[in-house]
């Protein structure tokens, strides 16, 4: 018997970036990097676990517009042109680098790496990487669960609570279908928890989310074991917390590994460093530089100084890491033991997108720690957050106190002076959909496709995305337009949805830009006091 | 292509400068923030103005009055305390320095008319800022997990055998909502 468990969560998530409208679009390098130097490799790192026999447990949160966007066709297509250009440029690299022998093995390297995701992309998944997830699923290792819709940031959309309703029953519908089972636990986008959302979550069959550390700490009445045994709201539904320690070695900036200085270097990259003729048919069309995903330094210090990386080396660190993590998580589960009544649960959650794409050696770390913790010990057991539940000890009740994962732990990296302007049109347009809702309870034809063109504007002008980009500085841009564009999108469609002039010809023609959940029915955002919730019976049936 | 421009998608609309609403929101920042943003139409302002022309409407000052009660108010309750935050002219939105971690806030926007008194025209929603400490009370209450809850549910229905639950079209693992019984497990679970 273990002594205790380690839940090991990762929210894989990018907002929904798509557009036919131009030939090539910076924005949507986000999901192509994303699939190449996160989703594949982790992929690869649990499909060999599952091979080789290991046992090991990972809960994974897909968010439903990352969801969407592996399975779009369009997306899938332009994936393989932007890998094949990829590995057209790191063949070019092996020649450029033929007499250079710290290079020349990096740019083998990357072909090696390049043609294997394109083999796994293309021929084993067929374009399609969510029927990994969904193998993965089904071997009982990985749990998966979902997130709301497009990210919607449920504190400041929660106002109405039909917002809310409508961020998780599109979520959990679309992810019931993708993935052939309805979720068990939901990833509140950000963590960003207000006391009374979990009720619309219970309500649509949901066991259990993830709060913050101080979400459980700071609930009422004092939960006695901290984030150390999941609590229960009054509601019943459960809440696991983020445990501070198991974050800090991975999360920190100064002390966490992926700042090892024999790990790759983020930032240094050909499309930046090499002769711009060269470089160009690889960087924007615009002729501006940007990242190609080829690079070949390693962290070595804090000077710009760079050495070349050796992947020998930082494979040996990985490990070691890996070790030093897994002997960590012992110690603090022996401590844990003799204080905790239950068997103490270590909850490490993180963004997907932290493993590959900026810690290169990330999806082998995880792969090695699974194995060690596996092969290694016998004190840490990894965990899913239903089995835990389902080891049916008594859970504590208690109210998490609102917070989330972001900077300072509640809410300001959201609402601050770069982007609290939007929310007067969020709140707003809310309003307003909800009122179409009530309005047309019954439609057919244009009628239907407008109202359900306008449910889908409003969920991607919730994506909390566009609120953390014009706080981060970067892309602010891109960001305020998308606000704006599906603000006035929605505002035209309600207009012309009230004054009885839909365009069909437009509608048809925004679907094909804004085409994520097919199956949405504008209904979702019917008003609490006029209906019952009617998809419950569906969703508890599934 | 072309079909799919931007602006062409956007068929000359643009986020709207304003909706023509009375309307004043309260949003939560942390524990000691707040922020709000209003919205007043020249229809109320012109009521207003009129009402107040005589007592010198035209140099009153824009203000928000904050409200601040215990969590758990009552309709009859009295704040424990309000406050005013003084505005500048032309703002639709500010933040407020509540000052207080778990206290429930509404405010109110008005103007303050020369001779001091405050005329309130619109109030907002409220907004309860969370604790930034543990919670001092430590009253236990340990349920079980509706997992297990089933398992006594099942208990409770014995006399029905699986195979005719499911004859009935009941899944004997989905047993939810057949009986509310925390009574009926706190007889098999005593916590110590």
């Amino acid at each position: 018997m273990p002594k205790g468990y380690l839940c090991m969560v990762l929210h894989a998530h990018l907002p929904y970036v798509r557009h036919p409208e131009h030939e090539f679009s910076l924005e949507e390098k986000w999901l192509y990097e994303g699939i190449t130097e996160t989703y594949l490799p982790l992929i690869k790192e649990i499909s060999q676990l599952i091979e080789e026999g290991v046992d090991f447990r990972l809960t994974i949160s897909l968010s439903p517009t990352l969801v969407s966007m592996l399975g779009d066709k369009f997306l899938q297509d332009r994936y393989i042109n932007h890998l094949e250009k990829l590995i057209e440029l790191a063949e070019k690299e092996i020649q450029r680098t033929k007499f250079d022998s710290a290079f020349n093995p990096l740019a083998r390297m990357y072909l090696d790496r390049f043609q294997e995701s394109y083999y796994l992309f293309k021929e084993k998944y067929q374009k399609n990487i969510l029927r990994a997830f969904k193998d993965f699923q089904e071997t009982g290792h990985v749990e998966l669960i979902t997130c709301g819709a497009t990210h919607g940031y449920f504190p400041f959309i929660g106002l109405h609570r039909e917002a809310i309703y409508a961020q998780a029953v599109a979520a959990i519908d679309l992810h019931t279908r993708t993935f052939g089972k309805a979720p068990r636990g939901f990833w509140i986008p950000e963590c960003a928890y207000n006391p009374g959302d979990e009720e619309i979550l219970k309500d649509l069959g949901i066991k259990y989310f993830f709060t913050e550390t101080h979400g459980i700490t700071y609930a009422s009445p004092r939960p006695k074991y901290g984030v150390y045994t999941p609590i229960l709201c009054p509601s019943e539904i459960a809440v696991f917390g983020r445990d501070p320690e198991s974050t800090k070695q991975v999360w920190s900036r100064t002390e966490g590994y992926p700042g090892d200085f024999y790990y790759r270097d983020f930032y240094r990259d050909i499309g930046y460093d090499l002769d711009f003729n060269y470089i160009k048919p690889y960087i924007h069309p615009d002729g501006i530089r940007i990242h190609t995903g080829l690079k070949y330094y390693r962290i070595t210090g804090k000077s710009l100084d760079k050495e070349p990386y050796q992947p020998e080396i930082a494979r040996e660190k990985t490990a070691e890491h890996a070790g030093n993590f897994m002997f960590n998580r012992e110690k603090q589960v022996e401590w844990l033991s003799g204080l905790v009544g239950p068997p103490p649960l270590i909850v490490a959650p993180y963004d997907a997108e932290l493993f590959g794409h900026w810690w290169y050696e990330g999806p082998s770390w995880i792969g090695l720690l699974l194995r060690k913790m596996a092969f290694d010990q016998d004190i840490v057991k990894t965990i899913t957050p239903s089995e835990y539940l389902e080891l049916n000890h008594p859970l504590q009740v208690s109210t998490p106190c609102a917070s989330s994962w972001g900077n300072k732990g509640y809410h300001e990296v959201w609402l601050n002076g770069t982007n609290d302007w939007t929310y007067r049109h969020l709140h707003k347009a809310t309003e307003r959909m909800i009122e179409l809702a009530d309005s047309y309870p019954r439609c057919e034809g244009y009628q239907k496709k407008a109202l359900n063109q306008a449910a889908r504007e409003l969920l991607l002008a919730q994506a909390s995305d566009w609120q953390f980009i014009m706080n981060a500085g970067t892309m602010v841009d891109y960001a305020v337009n998308r606000f704006k564009d599906h603000i006035s999108r929605f505002t035209k469609l309600y207009d012309d949805i009230k004054g009885n002039k839909i365009d069909p010809n437009w509608v048809d023609r925004l679907y094909g830009a804004d085409n994520i959940f097919p199956h949405l029915d504008y209904r979702i955002f019917r008003s609490f006091k006029e209906t019952t919730l009617v998809e419950k019976p569906e969703l508890e049936r599934i | 292509m072309h079909e799919l421009h931007r602006d062409n998608l956007n068929s000359g609309y643009q986020l709207p400068l304003y909706y023509g609403d009375d309307r004043l929101l309260l949003m939560l920042r942390d524990p000691y923030w707040l922020f709000s943003y209003w919205e007043l139409t020249g229809r109320t302002l012109n009521y207003f103005r009129q009402k107040f022309h005589h007592f010198g409407w035209d140099g009153s000052i824009p203000m928000i009055r904050v409200f601040r009660f215990p969590t758990h108010l009552s309709a009859l309750e009295q704040p424990e305390i309000t406050f005013d935050v003084e505005l500048e002219h032309r703002a639709d939105n500010w933040y407020l320095n509540a000052g207080m971690p778990n206290r429930t806030y509404y405010v109110e926007l008005g103007r303050k008319l020369p001779g001091g008194e405050f005329i309130p025209i619109l109030r907002s929603n409220f907004v309860t800022t969370p604790r930034d400490s543990v919670s001092d009370i430590i009253d236990e209450e340990w349920r079980l997990f509706d997992l297990q809850q089933k398992i006594y549910r099942r208990m409770a229905l014995y006399h029905l055998s699986s195979e005719e639950l499911i004859q009935k079209g009941v899944d004997p693992e989905e047993l939810k909502s057949t009986c509310t019984d925390e009574h009926f497990i706190s007889l098999f679970y005593k916590i110590d």
